[in-house]
């Protein structure tokens, strides 16, 4: 058999989406005792949950330096470029064109 | 003269909790309740329902100081605790292995070949409604993560858009877009696996 096709797919979807449906229509009943049991807990001392309380507060945070880190990345890139600091492309191409003063250049800087 | 009929905002009863009235908080349970359990009861099963309502309350009520108020307010708020609180439960649940593994039987086979080979739209809904089609869905679930799990709930089989099950669960829309792709193809490839089993039975 090959893969399934969308169309057998689509028809497996609609059949499981309707039984996910049927798990959320199960009556459930959540009374005072229920109520009761929260209040007690929160009645008894729940203390704010300091490290939720820290992602909540960081992921916010995070999301807002994002723009400003690429923005300052994508900057220093430039600057960089522009003070002439060679890449490693640059720096191969120079080994492949000159490996004789490289290899002299290595040599007098291991045996200073 | 203070119109007492009027109804506190949810902002208000924030503030009015954060300021030390503990039993103001039953009134956004009195309001957000129901809507939070119908949440929970589309992502975890039956029975550990009201534990994991209630763990959503806590949650809330410790995280209170976060709340702003912006977008959705206190209830999409309450939505995206509720929806994480879910995730968060199966993961401590895949992590300790403690997933139940149900088994299939020929009956759910069964169902399967018939839902592939069914046509009419509203039968595959009545399909749906099968206690073999919950019980395969389970199972199918079970061989998932806990990440591909709220996904394939939310975007699979709720039909959410990828930008609001992502502000939910609290990741970026390329994760949840990801995730779902990858999620999608492992369920169906288990679910193949299973139609296989069945053609080679014949």
């Amino acid at each position: 058999m090959t893969d399934l096709d969308k169309d057998r797919q689509d028809r497996i979807r609609l059949a499981l989406a309707s039984a996910h449906r049927e798990r959320a229509e199960t009556e459930i009943e959540i009374g005072e005792s229920w109520r009761g049991r929260v209040m007690g807990r929160i009645r008894g001392g729940v203390e704010p949950d300091r490290r939720a309380v820290f992602q909540e507060l960081f992921g916010r945070f995070v999301w807002r330096v994002v723009p400003i880190g690429a923005a300052l990345v994508f900057g220093l890139v430039i600057v960089f470029s522009q003070m002439g600091v060679r890449t490693s492309q640059e720096l191969a191409g120079f080994i492949v064109e000159e490996p004789v003063d490289l290899g002299l250049y290595a040599y007098t800087y291991y045996n200073k | 003269m203070v119109d007492s009929s009027i109804k506190p905002s949810d902002a208000d009863v924030v503030q009015a909790v954060l300021a030390g009235n503990i039993n103001a908080f039953e009134t956004l349970m009195d309001r957000y309740s129901d809507q939070a359990l119908t949440i929970v009861k589309r992502h975890i099963p039956a029975g550990d329902v009201e534990d994991i309502l209630q763990d959503v309350f806590i949650r809330a009520y410790q995280s209170l100081s976060t709340y702003e108020g912006r977008g959705g307010g206190f209830k999409s708020w309450l939505s995206s605790i509720a929806v994480r609180t879910c995730y968060d439960h199966w993961r401590t649940l895949y992590r300790s292995k403690e997933v139940p593994f149900s088994s299939i039987t020929d009956a759910h086979e069964k169902w399967l070949e018939d839902v592939v080979a069914e046509r009419s739209e509203d039968a595959l809904i009545e399909k749906g409604r099968a206690r073999e089609a919950r019980e395969l869905l389970e199972w199918a679930m079970a061989r998932l993560s806990a990440e591909e799990r709220m996904v394939v709930d939310l975007l699979y089989l709720e039909g959410m858009p990828g930008k609001e099950a992502a502000a939910l669960l609290g990741w970026s829309a390329v994760n949840v877009k990801v995730r779902a792709y990858r999620a999608r193809k492992k369920l169906n490839k288990i679910l193949q696996g299973l139609i296989r089993h069945e053609e080679r039975g014949r």
